[in-house]
């Protein structure tokens, strides 16, 4: 096993300090260690949004994000998003408007919602922006039209008053670039610019000698290719 | 489904990142985002045995002018590229192709230099960066050079960047006055384009002086459509759909489960012009 990576962050605004194996991911720390399975793990590849967190304040697909990542940061989870006890305005609209049937996809809809509605707070959002908004997040069983409803019906309310509304950011979010203190010019490339002993990014010579075992399983109804592509 | 094991390294400078990948070699992969490669990891399609986390450089996230130039640092989200102002100003067309890409969970956490240094070449922002005559600048053991972004993609998956080189800035020139438009076909909401269009077009009075077209997952690399583009040197507006009829030369598009290389071509055509259109109406 490689060196283990010390953590230390904050989730639904109590601070954790750990040690974790780096191939650890987010959604396994908060599953397995911190024993918050309201994250649920669907296709586990960043395409299903079941396992949306909030990171440092905004919607996170906490699958395809490592836990050393999240060193320093401040995570909310589903269980931060509701009540001590009974159901927030929303999950009580999403049962009313029929938003759920398995409810596997629930929790990420919750959080990607109530994001969706604390951001906006305010704004005048159409459905067909909620749709919009709520695009990484799938679910199998309502056709979408139930958790529509449901989100348009909380959206004319008081949504500063949803648990973990203060979580949410909501203020502009772009740095201004410091200029480097030294720029230090690199020495004229002899081969030239279009230099073909380029770097390879993560992928490429992995991927494309299973390029052939990819479509094979695409053509049999897997879509990994599709999946591989998120 | 859990990745084959790695060390982990967070530098907080951009020499400390450079030294880590300088020593590792091949064995390490760069993380930025993180949506491309974890997939990748966790399919163990890639096994590196490093992964230097780029999550701690503050200084490569955020955008400044310098004259003329924007200057996005590479671990800018797409987020904040389609949402700063000051991009939305110098370089909508970045902005624009950035709101296009996948859902909020991936523009909140996806980053520009990640995407670019990916070089998929059904991505968004290296169409855009081509498109725009944007210049990166890496930073290696020897100091920083800067590639135009022409220049940049290689081939599939494969850049100019040498395994000890890190993407740290990109460099768009102001175009004042100029159109544009990004135009993305997609089979749903995520996907990746099947083809898109970036189109950047100058007018003055009535008549396309110069413009510039790129072409999303038209070939391993993005591609300019120069042919397209010589064809709208000083014409009028109303040129564009015969133009726009040579978006396929020079390309090579793929067939594959989304659609065959024949649909793809014809795509080009449909969306050059659409986006063209756009560009020289806006």
């Amino acid at each position: 096993m490689a060196e283990p990576v010390e953590l230390s962050l904050r989730v639904n605004g109590h601070p954790a300090e750990l040690r974790v194996d780096p191939r650890t991911t987010l959604a396994d720390l908060l599953r397995d260690r911190l024993g918050l399975t309201g994250t649920h793990l669907g296709c586990e590849q960043g395409v299903c949004g079941s396992c949306t967190v909030l990171i440092d304040g905004r919607t996170a697909r906490s699958c395809t994000t490592l836990a050393a990542q999240a060193g320093g940061s401040t995570v909310w989870t589903v269980e931060g998003l509701s009540p001590p006890a009974g159901l927030s305005r929303l999950q009580e609209a999403l049962s009313a408007e029929h938003g759920l049937q398995c409810g596997f996809c629930t929790p990420g809809f919750v959080t990607a919602a109530t994001e969706l509605l604390v951001a906006s707070r305010g704004g005048d959002l159409d459905e067909a922006a909620v749709r919009d908004r709520l695009s990484g997040n799938i679910c199998r069983c309502t056709g979408y039209q139930g958790i529509v409803d449901a989100v348009l019906a909380v959206l004319a309310e008081d949504v500063a008053t949803l648990p973990g509304a203060d979580a949410v950011a909501t203020g502009p979010d772009v740095g201004e670039l410091v200029e480097p203190p030294e720029l230090t010019p690199a020495p004229v490339d002899p081969s030239g610019p279009a230099d073909r002993r380029g770097r390879a990014s993560a992928v490429a010579a992995e991927v494309l000698a299973h390029l052939a075992v990819f479509v094979a399983a695409a053509l049999a109804g897997v879509a990994a290719w599709r999946r591989w592509r998120r | 489904m859990i990745p084959a094991a790695f060390d982990y390294l967070r530098p907080t400078t951009v020499e400390d990142a450079v030294a880590a990948l300088a020593e590792a070699g091949e064995e390490a992969k760069v993380l930025a985002g993180g949506h491309s490669l974890l997939p990748v990891l966790r399919l163990r399609l890639a096994a590196p045995t490093l992964l230097v986390d780029l999550g701690g450089l503050p200084q490569l996230r955020g955008v400044r002018t310098d004259g003329d130039t924007l200057v996005l640092g590479a671990m800018t989200t797409h987020a904040e590229v389609a949402g700063a102002p000051v991009v939305v100003d110098a370089a909508p067309l970045l902005a624009q192709a950035a709101a296009t890409i996948g859902d909020r969970q991936v523009r909140h956490r996806g980053t520009l230099g990640g995407s670019l240094a990916h070089a998929d070449p059904a991505g968004d922002l290296p169409t855009a960066a081509v498109a725009l005559d944007a210049e990166l600048v890496l930073a290696g053991p020897a100091g920083r050079r800067t590639v135009p972004a022409r220049e940049f993609f290689v081939d599939y998956f494969t850049t100019t960047l040498r395994p000890d080189e890190l993407l740290v800035e990109v460099r768009v020139p102001a175009l004042p006055g100029w159109g544009s438009h990004y135009l993305k076909v997609n089979r749903t909401a995520q996907a990746w384009a099947t083809v898109a269009v970036a189109a950047v077009v100058e007018r003055e009075n009535g008549t396309i002086t110069q413009a510039r077209v790129a072409l999303t997952n038209m070939g391993p690399t993005p591609v300019r459509a120069v042919a397209v583009e010589r064809a709208l040197a000083g014409v009028p507006v109303d040129a564009i759909e015969a133009a726009a009829a040579h978006a396929v030369e020079g390309t090579s598009p793929a067939s594959d489960t989304t659609a065959s290389a024949d649909y793809r071509r014809h795509l080009a055509q449909v969306l050059a012009r659409r986006a063209l259109t756009a560009a020289a109406g806006s």
